[in-house]
């Protein structure tokens, strides 16, 4: 069993925090993602649980082991990193080889890890080559491979091995629209294959929600919700994790509680549950749940449409605050309103989100 | 639309698209180019000139050499004789022998040392590393003038006169080559230290199977500059070898190479005999010295 276990883990540079006080249970088999904006520490903790950065505080468990000072080649890790980082003076045979050469690796049939023999190395190569479609490509060089070919190496290398966790940052960052695609689909084929621990860090919210099986946000070195996709889609715990998650973001403005609405300007956006009356708030509403239509207790001014044929993504100015614009998703087939028409929105209540205004949390419902 | 061949100039058959490519265009590249070869055979004839004028000096006998009128860029009389004269005469294969001894030692030593003296100052951390950078770096502002006597004194004490160690040992690490080798290994991507450190490499394994590998080009040209410093060297050997007849270097060997106006050119092919290890040495490292001089100037 790998679980990874975070347990008030900080991470500090002289008087930079990147991670604060992070705790985090990555179960067995899990399929982890760290996600956040460039900066929030999500590449540092992939790199605590490797042992290439050193913990300031805290406890790191891998397992039954607690690995604050444990070598990075005794942690049973491998990682794919964001560039490859394969070795350009080696052949791909000699790159998926690498790990096995100097590391212990637990062989079928013993739990005490060894060095492989020889003839198991190859065996262990050709089986990662054949399941990563290179064995064409194992004398040819790095520099010989096109990009995709060069991630699945990557991959190889850290398959090669039978790591109990493997660490991704951000491995198909450097792949087109297309491969990246098809490279998610053949991860997830891996995940399901191996039932390994995986820990991904991206800042792509697409690759978050198409792979993870539960997704950590971050923001500032600080965890903000951890979760399954749906989740945190569905009930994000704060308004960074509301406007962080999904395209185009919720939309969001402040407003006061009154009865069973929140109130932005002469608007009401009546919701599920219930609040302190006059609080001050922020709501959320996403664009796919908002619609044209209903009995005009919300209501706004088209400022812009955008089509972009499979819909349109109509923007409206909601209240007297300018800043207040909320993008709704129309079908392709409907008819947009013209630009500066007052329209009126409606919303299920379900679907309305309650921030508070001063924490950011989310509000019961 | 299919590629045609057509004949632009005679005997020259370019394939294109007939139609599309505007008629001139081809011409004037292949005019182009035609221009460039000229211009860069012009400059590798005025680098190999002092060469050929070298080579006919010695071929030629001095007193026809230096008649009015004579041309330098021909043999006048010529003594195919002459090499075997000077290699005789200046005793210069045992020469060249030592030489390439001592050269090798000395490459050898500052390669090691710097390769190791980079791996520190590049990865280590460790008190005081940048101000003992800094001082390692400022010794390349001595000149050999000022570290001569002492190193002398030193040699002299231990006996090492007249000695392979006593020419080489003090020439075995060089500031500038844990400079360059150095800049080398930073260049080497901080991920690729990472992966290592992952897989189990610990600093030798590092060092010899990844940073040196990695860092090649410029390894090379730091080879063929320090090959070419120790090769070169005269003052030094001249001030610790007091036997020439046993231990004198070939660059002593050179200028002990007695002549007169008579027997001049036997010099001038012992020059050229002594030249002979540099242009092995630059045909066997020509790639690498174009990488290493280039290495970072181009996009990759």
């Amino acid at each position: 069993m790998a679980a990874v276990i975070f347990d008030g883990v900080t991470k500090r540079y002289g008087d930079v925090v990147a991670v604060d006080d992070l705790d985090l249970t990555i179960d067995h088999g899990e399929f982890m993602v760290l996600l956040g904006p460039s900066g929030c520490g999500k590449t540092t903790a992939l790199r605590m649980i490797a042992g290439l950065e050193e913990i300031s505080d805290g406890v790191l468990q891998i397992g039954d082991r607690v690995v604050n000072h444990v070598d990075p080649r005794d942690r049973d890790v491998a990682m794919v990193f964001q560039s490859y980082a394969l070795y350009p003076h080696m052949t791909v045979s000699k790159n998926i080889e690498s790990p096995l050469i100097t590391r212990p690796t637990v062989v079928e049939g013993s739990d005490q890890p060894r060095k492989l023999t020889k003839a198991e190395r190859a065996e262990r190569i050709a089986e990662a080559a054949r399941m990563l479609d290179l064995a064409p490509y194992l004398d040819r060089k790095p520099a010989a491979l096109s990009g995709g070919q060069r991630q699945r190496v990557a991959l190889a290398r850290a398959v090669v091995s039978r790591p109990a966790v493997y660490l991704m940052d951000e491995p198909l960052s450097n792949l087109d629209a297309k491969l990246r695609a098809q490279t998610r689909a053949e991860l997830v084929d891996l995940h399901q294959r191996f039932g390994t621990t995986i820990v991904y860090v991206t800042h792509d919210q697409i690759e978050a929600m198409t792979m993870a099986t539960r997704i950590a946000i971050m923001s500032q070195g600080k965890l903000q919700q951890v979760g399954t996709p749906r989740d945190v889609y569905d009930a994000p715990a704060n308004l960074f994790v509301a406007q962080f998650i999904g395209t185009p973001p919720m939309n969001t403005a402040p407003g006061k509680v009154s009865g069973d609405a929140v109130v932005v300007g002469e608007s009401r956006f009546r919701f599920a549950g219930r609040h302190d009356d006059g609080r001050d708030v922020v709501v959320g509403v996403r664009p796919e749940h908002l619609t044209i239509g209903g009995d005009g207790a919300v209501k706004g001014v088209v400022r812009h449409v955008e089509w972009l044929g499979y819909e349109a993504l109509v923007t409206c100015e909601v209240g007297a605050d300018a800043a207040n614009r909320f993008t709704l998703r129309q079908d392709a087939s409907a008819t947009p309103p013209a630009v500066g028409d007052t329209v009126p929105l409606q919303v299920a209540p379900e679907r309305v989100h309650v921030f508070d205004a001063a924490s950011t949390e989310r509000l019961g419902g | 639309m299919g590629i045609e061949a057509e004949e632009l100039v005679p005997g020259v058959v370019v394939a294109g698209p007939r139609s599309e490519a505007p008629p001139e265009a081809p011409n004037r590249s292949w005019l182009a180019a035609v221009g460039w070869y000229v211009l860069l055979i012009g400059l590798s004839l005025l680098v190999l000139l002092p060469v050929w004028l070298t080579l006919m000096r010695a071929l030629s006998t001095p007193a026809a050499a230096v008649k009015p009128g004579a041309s330098p860029f021909l043999p006048h009389e010529v003594q195919w004789g002459v090499f075997r004269r000077a290699i005789d005469q200046g005793n210069l294969w045992a020469a060249l022998g030592r030489s390439m001894v001592v050269t090798i030692l000395i490459t050898g030593g500052q390669l090691v040392t710097s390769v190791l003296a980079a791996y520190a100052f590049a990865y280590l951390r460790f008190p005081f590393k940048r101000v003992i950078f800094a001082l390692f770096m400022a010794t390349l502002l001595l000149p050999i003038e000022v570290t001569l006597l002492p190193n002398l004194h030193t040699v002299r004490d231990l006996d090492w006169f007249n000695s392979y160690q006593g020419m080489a040992v003090p020439f075995m690490a060089t500031a500038l080559g844990t400079f360059l080798i150095r800049q080398g290994f930073l260049g080497v991507p901080s991920e690729i230290r990472d992966a290592t450190r992952l897989e189990g490499y610990g600093h030798w394994s590092y060092l010899w199977k990844f940073a040196v590998p990695l860092t090649r080009p410029v390894i090379a040209s730091f080879t063929v500059i320090s090959f070419l410093a120790a090769y070169n060297q005269y003052l030094w050997p001249r001030a610790v070898v007091t036997d020439s007849n046993n231990w004198s270097t070939i660059q002593i060997a050179l200028r002990d190479l007695t002549t007169t106006p008579e027997t001049s050119n036997i010099a001038v092919a012992g020059a050229l005999v002594a030249a002979i290890p540099i242009v092995v040495l630059l045909i066997l490292f020509s790639r690498q010295i174009v990488q290493g001089l280039t290495a970072g100037a181009v996009k990759g």
